[in-house]
């Protein structure tokens, strides 16, 4: 018997890179087993299309699986400026345009409001993801669900690891 | 239909440690969401509820989560000894 029944799910904010490996490996259905709303923001959608995963995330909103939150108040986009510049300065992060780590900046911003009830935030990304710990979020990623859905039975080792080819394949190298 | 594209190809990769990491705390926001719900199961329950209420007003425990948890370690017990009465019926 699973841990978890399947009306067990929680709300998260996520961060593009989680979903596109989600995408990549062919995954969805492990969104809608553990989450009940995913939120992004209207950011994100511009890397989606950038990244060629426009249809796919659109899906996932028709389905109500996953919300976009529009606007963003000023004094959120003055916090998410301040958290982009962090996590373009961390020694983690490789790309020190702030611009560039604007999304997931405004994606943690606003999973902090109290309206959307987010448990957690899905980010892969090492330098966001220590500042999302340092701002108090709960952190899980792609890798994450992977596990939970292996010690779920939901997934096998062998499985596990035949989806990490995968994504690496399409250029996505996910973990040492 | 176009592949999808990785988001960062050249990220820090994430290290075993950070993946545990990411399992205990997908775990423990599914294992909360599971709390809330069996918690708000049992109290939808109105005999239950008043029944929990009369254990906590007795003076006896001193609030619900006692009275649950004496509650559970009993059944525990009692499912124990069923258990081992069912093995030597059986011998």
């Amino acid at each position: 018997m699973a841990l978890f029944e399947s009306e067990d799910r929680v709300i998260v904010a996520a961060d593009t890179g989680p979903l596109l490996s989600v995408f990549q490996s062919g995954t969805v259905e492990l969104l809608r087993r553990y989450f009940s709303r995913i939120f992004i923001v209207q950011s994100q959608l511009a890397e989606f299309q950038k990244h060629g995963a426009a249809t796919e995330i659109q899906s996932l909103i028709d389905e109500s699986l996953v919300f976009v939150i529009k606007n963003l108040t000023d004094k959120e986009k003055s916090e998410a400026i301040e958290v982009a510049r962090r996590i373009a300065t961390a020694p983690t992060c490789h790309d020190p345009v702030v611009e560039n780590h604007l999304p997931e900046a405004e994606l943690l911003v606003v999973s902090q409001r109290v309206k959307i009830q987010c448990e957690g935030v899905l980010l892969d990304e090492r330098a966001a993801r220590s500042i999302a710990e340092n701002m108090g979020l709960k952190v899980s990623g792609f890798l994450g669900i992977l596990g939970r859905a292996g010690l779920d039975g939901l997934l096998t080792k062998d499985e596990i690891r035949q989806l990490l080819q995968s994504c690496q394949r399409q250029g996505t190298p996910l973990c040492k | 239909m176009p592949p999808i594209t990785p988001h960062e190809s050249d990220a820090e990769l994430m290290t075993p440690e950070d993946v545990e990491k990411d399992v205990a705390s997908l775990t423990e926001a599914l294992l909360e969401k599971k709390i809330q719900r069996v918690v708000r199961e049992l109290m939808r329950q109105s005999d239950i509820y008043v029944t929990l209420q009369q254990l906590v007003t007795s003076g006896r425990f001193a609030n619900e989560v006692e009275v649950l948890t004496h509650a559970v370690r009993t059944l525990q017990f009692a499912v124990g000894v069923e258990k081992k009465a069912y093995a030597m019926h059986d011998r």
